[in-house]
């Protein structure tokens, strides 16, 4: 089945007429309808729902034109409706859907409302032929089944939700119903509840129950009463056990995420940990380096001068040395003390100084180098200084090299350690209190231990109810072998449980190959999507779980994030058409599949769980999922989405709202 | 149930009322005309024609 096009007339902000063709191309099969929000998109893909189904998912039913309404006088007649044009085995069928409403006052509707709802097709001299009144709910059946339009008619929403579905281990009862619809096993399912329904409904077996001839032997109007109890309180064990089964399935649930939560607080204790000792090294490191910073300025103050006087006072004792023995003085003897020898006139050893004699005049020219006249004594001070400092400088030289080198080291273990501080932090925000999930883990587990108990003993119950039910009527078997009558009711049974048997066998043994197929079709896409080793499973119950590789992510307790499990309900709705476009060509004969066509992909707002990265898979991967896409999408999203279907996109329409109550469809080049 | 019963069994009738009870499935799977006690009644017709 293909869309040819959509006309709306006062249908929701659609005043007036308005025509959307679709692309029909099969190399250009895409057709992108841009919007803002609040301009329309939901109301045209809303619109299909309508026309096909006579339903909508708007909160507010009411479907005429505001503006029309507002505008229109009393009295007069307002048509709200929606044309649908399909092309469907090679067959062009026109299904228009409408409502005539009469104006009560302006701004408001008349109660009477008119309904209409016609299918017309071209026969094959291309004149319009209309579908029979009686015949049009099975021709809908037949172009699109409602049970089916959920899985080709999708909304962001609804991916929204079903995204929420695949979580760990959770089951989908989307994925379950799909693959029941899918290849016609609801014949099959209704045929078992047809034949021997649980609960209330009635059933074949239960009207052959009822059939026995009691008037011969009041013991079978007995049994029958016994196994009408026993069937009773089967359905209602069978209810507590199954009630009970649902329990169970969330708690375990609950617990499995909190024992994730709270694994995540073990982890969260472990940083605090390490948050704890990263603070210690820093700190320790932090005093180090207070203890180097403060010590530089001292050690300058004590052994600066020495290194950078070095060269001055280099050169200067480098040229006293070249001067040679300058200095022959003394130590310690002053020019009065050997005046006062000289006058004397007797030196310290005790000899004489006689003037004019040698040793006399001796210790005058000695006068010439000792103080205060001996410079050579104070050189050589200088000198001892300098010496002194000189070594002094090439020791605070070293040690401030050191030093620096040692600051150099002790910022760069700070500087670490404060990015593993804030890496910590950034780990550790948004973490919930230990404490809460620690007490709701008990609960849940308590809770879980009572309904298991709970569980076991309604089992115990539904065991003894089905071997007093099996012997009631393994009772009245024996008993019905001298009644001509209810000798035939219970060849009846017999053969009846064995259809049942079959047709039960049938069913698991589709069911489990339909499951399979569609998750090869959704890895197949899904593996398009992501282009990694990524897959998913469905178990027996349909439970599905996120693969990497060998590793199962559920078992691993990752939680699969919103992005990546809306990915999956992608792949799966794509899945589900590609399957039922493999069917299309395999079910050439009549047989349980109801599916014979392709079907075309109407999504709205389908990609904004999704980042640009994953927008693009998407819209790369979509024109190969089905043969006809329609996708409503906002302006943001759809620029990426476009940009990346070039080729694809067949027709491209903008929406622009006018007002609250009004929006034109502007045709777009492509 | 009854082992005397259940060597009674033919199979030709067993694939009879099987493809008789999906038929009649399958068709109201695609108009969706009847409620489900006419389907009940339908295919216990079925089996009372097959047994008797």
């Amino acid at each position: 089945m293909k869309i040819i096009h959509l006309k709306l007339q006062n249908f929701r902000q659609f005043v007036g007429t308005h025509f959307v063709k679709f692309s029909t191309d099969t190399e250009r099969n895409v057709t992108v309808v841009l919007g803002d929000n609040g301009t329309g998109k939901t109301t045209l893909a809303q619109a299909f729902r309508w026309c096909l189904y006579g339903k909508t998912e708007f909160a507010d039913e009411s479907l005429v034109n505001k503006d029309a309404l507002a505008t229109s006088k009393r009295g007069q007649g307002l048509d709200v409706s929606v044309e649908l044009e399909i092309i469907h085995r090679g067959t062009t069928y026109v299904i228009e859907r409408a409502l005539m409403c009469t104006v009560e006052k302006q701004g408001l509707l008349g109660r009477d409302v008119v309904k209409d709802f016609s299918i017309t097709f071209k026969d094959d001299l291309g004149k319009s032929r209309p579908i029979p009144e009686l015949e049009l709910e099975a021709k809908i059946q037949e172009l699109l089944p409602a049970s089916m339009s959920r899985y080709f008619l999708f909304d962001g929403e609804r991916i929204h939700s079903l995204s929420k579905q695949i979580q760990v281990g959770r089951k989908s009862k989307e994925f379950a119903e799909a693959v029941r619809g899918l290849l016609g096993l609801d014949p099959l399912v209704n045929a078992l509840q047809h034949l021997d329904g649980s609960k209330n409904t009635t059933s074949v077996r239960k009207n052959f129950d009822k059939q026995y001839d009691a008037s011969h032997n009041s013991r079978i109007e007995e049994l029958a009463l016994e196994i009408r109890h026993h069937e009773e309180e089967l359905d209602k064990v069978g209810q507590e056990v199954s009630e009970q089964r649902e329990v169970i399935s969330e708690l375990e649930n609950e617990i499995r995420k909190e024992e994730l939560n709270l694994g995540r607080f073990e982890e969260a204790a472990r940083l605090q940990r390490q948050r704890k000792e990263t603070m210690q090294r820093k700190d320790g490191y932090s005093k180090e380096l207070s203890v180097e910073l403060k010590a530089i300025p001292r050690n300058v103050s004590e052994s600066s001068l020495g290194y950078f006087a070095k060269n001055l006072v280099g050169r200067a004792v480098q040229m006293f040395g070249e001067l040679g023995d300058f200095d022959r003085g003394i130590p310690d003897i002053h020019a009065r003390t050997l005046d006062f020898l000289l006058s004397q006139k007797k030196c310290l050893c005790g000899n004489d100084l006689l003037e004019g004699e040698q040793h006399f005049e001796a210790i005058r020219a000695l006068k010439k180098f000792v103080p205060p006249e001996s410079l050579g004594t104070s050189i050589n001070h200088f000198l001892k200084i300098a010496e002194s400092n000189l070594r002094t400088g090439e020791a605070f030289r070293t040690n401030f090299n050191e030093t620096i080198v040692r600051i150099g080291t002790l910022r760069e273990k700070i500087s670490k350690e404060e990015s593993e501080l804030e890496l910590i932090d950034q780990m550790l925000a948004g973490r919930d209190d230990v404490a809460h999930t620690q007490r709701h883990l008990t609960e849940c587990r308590t809770d879980l231990k009572r309904v298991r108990e709970e569980n076991e003993r309604t089992l115990v119950r539904k065991g003894q109810s089905e071997s007093a039910f099996k012997r009631a009527r393994e009772e009245r078997a024996a008993i019905s072998k001298g009644n001509e009558q209810n000798r035939k009711i219970e060849a009846r049974q017999l053969y009846l449980k064995q259809c049942y048997k079959i047709l039960s066998d049938v069913y698991s043994e589709r069911e489990s190959e339909t499951r399979k197929s569609l998750e090869d079709e959704i890895n197949s896409v899904f593996r398009k999507i992501f282009q990694v080793n990524l897959s998913i499973e469905i178990d027996e119950n349909y439970g599905i779980s996120v693969v990497i590789g060998d590793e199962r992510l559920s078992e691993r307790g990752v939680e699969t994030s919103t992005a990546q499990s809306g990915s999956v309900i992608l792949a799966f709705i794509a899945g589900i058409i590609a399957l039922a476009r493999r069917k299309s060509v395999e079910d050439s004969e009549p047989g349980l599949s109801l599916v014979g066509e392709p079907y075309p992909l109407i999504m709205d707002a389908p990609l904004s769980a999704f980042d640009s990265l994953r927008i693009e898979a998407f819209a790369t991967v979509l024109p190969s999922v089905a043969e006809q896409v329609i996708l409503f999408i906002k302006d943001v999203d759809g620029a990426i989405a476009v940009s990346h279907m070039k080729n694809k996109v067949g027709l491209s329409y903008r929406l622009r709202g006018l007002s609250a109550f009004s929006t034109t469809v502007e045709v777009q080049n492509v | 149930m009854n082992s005397e019963l259940v060597h009674a069994v033919d199979d030709r009738v067993v694939e009879r009322l099987v493809t008789q009870i999906l038929r009649l499935e399958i068709q109201n799977c695609r108009t969706n005309s009847f409620s489900n006690p006419e389907m009940v009644s339908k295919i216990q017709k079925c089996f009372e024609a097959e047994v008797n």
